[in-house]
């Protein structure tokens, strides 16, 4: 991936920002999107950021994959892999968080709850709940 | 080797037998728009003959997680019948024989979209003690 601090390569989501966006790229096969994206839907219902999943897959499978995993989150296509590429991206879900001045801030690859928990609290919010079983890692 | 995907109803519910391979591309994708087209056509119920799938990758598994999760959605299921021993290690390890029903039998697996039917569900956990003594076929 690019790098904490460097600057975001600009495509659609990242014009005009005022305001931290999260990129979040994804396969919709991905079992580890699949955990992922739920949680992300939270902390936007929590009152995260707001985030743009960029798929790796057609717009078909992007809204079925919504719709199967309850994301209400905008979404952008990146079938060409153009964005990823520009990214640097090795792995799904990967995920950065761009700031207004187009840097990137924030970063994680895979599903790391820790790295999810510090994202969260820049926001003051709790992702997790403590009734739940969730793994500390698991690989994109 | 590509996935072939066969349809057949037995009392009503459909029952896709697949042969080959579930994989990333074309084997992961044919599965998920073939079940869609079904839940699309009004059969939320499904049962996934694997007899004849020999591997299943994370692609695999994620279309079978979002098949299972969209026709939940809509009130249905999907329930999988005649795993490999290997595909059975699989779903053991990822955690996902929590999510799908298993049957090893195949009236069973349609019984068990009935009430008041009697239904053998398959039994992992004897299934992976036996393979640990050796009594299990590879």
């Amino acid at each position: 991936m690019i790098g904490v601090g460097k600057a975001a390569p600009v495509f659609a989501p990242l014009e005009n920002l005022t305001a931290p966006v999260l990129l979040a790229f994804f396969k919709i096969n991905c079992p580890t999107c699949q955990l992922t994206f739920p949680y992300l839907q939270r902390l936007v219902d929590r009152g995260g950021p707001r985030i743009v999943g960029v798929s790796q897959d057609d717009a078909e499978g992007t809204a079925e994959f919504a719709e199967a995993f309850g994301v209400r989150f905008e979404m952008v296509l990146d079938a060409g892999y153009a964005a990823s590429r520009d990214y640097g991206l090795e792995y799904v879900p990967s995920m950065m968080l761009v700031e207004p001045d187009g840097r990137i801030s924030w970063q994680s690859e895979a599903f790391r709850k820790v790295d999810l928990e510090e994202l969260a609290s820049r926001w003051g919010v709790q992702i997790f709940d403590f009734s739940e079983r969730v793994p500390n890692y698991k690989p994109g | 080797m590509d996935l072939s995907l066969t349809e057949r109803t037995k009392e009503g519910i459909v029952i896709l037998d697949a042969k080959g391979q579930i994989v990333a591309g074309d084997g992961a994708d044919r599965l998920r728009e073939r079940l869609k087209a079904l839940a699309e056509a009004g059969s939320t119920n499904a049962i996934l003959n694997l007899a004849h799938v020999d591997y299943i990758d994370s692609s695999g598994l994620g279309a079978l997680v979002m098949s299972f999760s969209a026709l939940r959605k809509k009130e249905g299921t999907l329930k999988l019948l005649n795993l490999t021993r290997r595909n059975v290690e699989l779903l053991v390890l990822t955690k996902l024989e929590t999510v799908f029903e298993v049957f090893d039998d195949e009236q069973s697996a349609v019984n068990s979209f009935f009430p008041n039917r009697e239904i053998k569900r398959f039994d992992i956990l004897s299934f992976l003690q036996q393979r640990k003594k050796g009594t299990v076929e590879e």
